[in-house]
C-alpha cells in the first residue's frame, strides 16, 4: 500500500468512516505496525490542526460581519460640525416629539403585555423536521424575515401545520407586520388545546395593534374567564389597562 | 427613529439555552458560533475590556476560547451544568488565558478580577490554559498555507464533504482532489515539522 493509500485508509478511521471489520482490521494493524502508530498520531494532529484553523476563519467571518453591521447602524455622516449640529438638532426635535406625543392606548398595552414566545427545542440533527428546527432557528435568532420565509414554505408543504402557523404568526410579530401576523391567528384553528390557548392570546395582542379593539377586548375577556387558561392572568391585566386609558 | 425605538420596546427576544448551543454545536451548526458571538462577547468585553486593554486581542482571546469549548463539547470534556452558563465557562477561560500571558510577560493587559475568578473551576484552569495555548500555536502553523489548499482541507476535515462534492464545486476530477489533498497535507506536515509542533 502507497502512502497516499495509507493516508486514505487513516483518514477513512479518524473519520469513522469504515465498517466493523475494516475497523477492527485497521486496529490490529495499528498493533503490530509502529510506523503506521506513528502516522496515525501525525495526521491527528494535522487534522485537528485544519479543523482548528478553519473555525478560527470562520469566526473572523463571522466578526466582520458584526463589525459591518455595527458599522451600517452607525451611518450618521458626521463629515462636518454644521451637519453634526443640523443632525444632531433634529434628533433632539424628533426625540421630544417622541417623547411627548401621546402614545394611542393600544399601542401601550401591547408593549407592556408582549413578550415574544420563547420558541420549541432546536436539535438541528438529520431529522425529517430539520427544516422546521432551522426555522425555528431563525425565530431565536432574532431573524424574523428568515423565519417568516422558512415557516411560510413549510406552511405550504403542510409540515406540523399546528406549529407551523403559530411560529409563522410569531415571526411576524417579531418582524412587526402586525396585519399578517393578525390575519394569521384569525383563522388560527389548531388541535392543540395549548395552542389554541397560545393563539388567542397573541390574536388579542396582535388585534391592538390593527386598531381591532373591541375584537381584542372581547377576546380578553374570554380568556380571563377561563380559569385553565394559560394567559388568563395577563389577559386580566391586559384588560384593566386597557380600561385605564 | 421611531421605529428603532419601537423595535426595542416591543422585543423581547426569544434565546437559545446551553442544552440547545450543546446540541448544534455538537451537529455542527455554524449558527451556534454565530449566537455565542453576538450574545457572549459584549459580556466578556463588559467584564474584561476596562480603557486601555487591546480589544481585538481580547476578541482574538474570546475566539479561541469559542474554540476550545467546541473541542471539549466533541471530545465529551464540556457538559452543560445547570449551575454553571456557558457564557462564563467562555468568559473565564479567557480571563485565565489573558492573566498567564499577562504572568509570562508576553501581552500587556490590565486583567480586571472579578469576584468569579476564584471560584472552583469545573476543569482544571492550567489544562484550559494549555488548550488555548495549543490552539494558538497549531493556528499559526494552519495559516502558512496557502488559501487553496486552507480551503481543500477546511472542506474536507472541517466541514466533513466528500472528494466527489468538492470535486463538483471546484471543477476538478475526484482523482485530482484526492491529490492535491494528499500533496496539502504533505505540505501542512512539513510546516509542522518546521514549526516543531510534533511537541505539542
Amino acid at each position: 500500500m502507497n502512502n497516499l493509500e495509507w493516508s486514505d485508509k487513516i483518514d477513512m478511521y479518524l473519520t469513522d468512516k469504515m465498517t466493523a471489520t475494516e475497523k477492527a482490521q485497521f486496529e490490529s494493524d495499528i498493533q503490530q505496525s509502529a510506523e503506521l502508530r506513528s502516522q496515525l498520531e501525525e495526521q491527528k494532529l494535522l487534522m485537528e490542526m485544519v479543523e482548528v484553523g478553519t473555525l478560527k476563519s470562520q469566526l473572523n467571518n463571522i466578526d466582520q460581519k458584526w463589525d459591518r453591521l455595527k458599522k451600517e447602524d452607525k451611518k450618521l455622516d458626521f463629515r462636518n460640525l454644521s451637519i453634526a449640529a443640523t443632525v444632531v438638532l433634529m434628533i433632539g426635535i424628533g426625540l421630544t416629539w417622541w417623547i411627548t406625543r401621546p402614545v394611542p392606548a393600544n399601542d401601550q398595552v401591547f408593549a407592556s403585555m408582549f413578550e415574544a414566545d420563547p420558541g420549541l427545542p432546536s436539535r438541528m440533527d438529520e431529522t425529517l423536521e430539520y427544516e422546521f428546527d432551522d426555522a425555528m432557528v431563525d425565530y431565536k435568532m432574532g431573524d424574523y424575515s428568515k423565519s417568516t420565509f422558512k415557516f411560510l414554505t413549510l406552511s405550504r408543504d403542510k409540515i406540523k401545520p399546528d406549529s407551523v402557523q403559530f411560529y409563522l404568526a410569531m415571526s411576524y410579530l417579531g418582524d412587526q407586520k402586525y396585519k399578517q401576523a393578525y390575519e394569521t391567528l384569525k383563522f388560527y384553528e389548531p388541535e392543540d388545546s395549548r395552542l389554541q390557548q397560545k393563539g388567542e392570546w397573541y390574536l388579542a395582542l396582535a388585534a391592538l395593534k390593527v386598531d381591532q379593539q373591541a375584537e381584542s377586548k372581547a377576546l380578553l375577556q374570554k380568556i380571563s374567564k377561563q380559569s385553565d387558561h394559560i394567559f388568563r392572568q395577563q389577559a386580566g391585566r391586559a384588560l384593566d389597562q386597557l380600561e385605564k386609558n | 427613529m421611531g421605529s428603532i425605538l419601537s423595535f426595542s420596546l416591543y422585543k423581547k427576544e426569544s434565546s437559545f439555552t446551553d442544552h440547545e448551543l450543546f446540541q448544534m454545536i455538537q451537529n455542527g451548526n455554524e449558527r451556534a458560533f454565530e449566537y455565542l458571538y453576538k450574545t457572549c462577547l459584549p459580556q466578556a468585553e463588559k467584564a474584561l475590556l476596562i480603557p486601555g486593554n487591546d480589544p481585538e486581542l481580547l476578541k482574538d482571546m474570546f475566539q479561541d476560547a469559542i474554540i476550545a469549548l467546541w473541542q471539549n463539547i466533541k471530545s465529551g470534556k464540556y457538559q452543560v451544568r445547570e449551575n454553571a452558563k456557558m457564557s462564563t465557562y467562555l468568559i473565564r477561560m479567557v480571563q485565565y488565558r489573558l492573566y498567564e500571558k499577562v504572568k509570562s510577560g508576553k501581552v500587556k493587559y490590565e486583567v480586571p478580577l472579578t469576584k468569579d475568578f476564584d471560584a472552583p473551576w469545573d476543569s482544571n484552569p492550567e489544562e484550559q490554559s494549555h488548550q488555548l495555548e495549543r490552539i494558538e500555536k497549531l493556528q499559526s502553523v494552519f495559516n502558512q498555507l496557502g488559501d487553496k489548499c486552507k480551503n481543500l482541507l477546511g472542506a474536507f476535515y472541517f466541514e466533513k464533504k466528500s472528494m466527489a462534492d468538492i470535486a463538483a464545486i471546484t471543477g476538478l476530477q475526484t482523482a485530482s482532489v484526492k491529490n492535491e489533498k494528499y500533496r496539502c497535507m504533505e505540505k501542512l506536515k512539513s510546516l509542522s515539522t518546521q514549526f516543531k509542533i510534533n511537541s505539542l
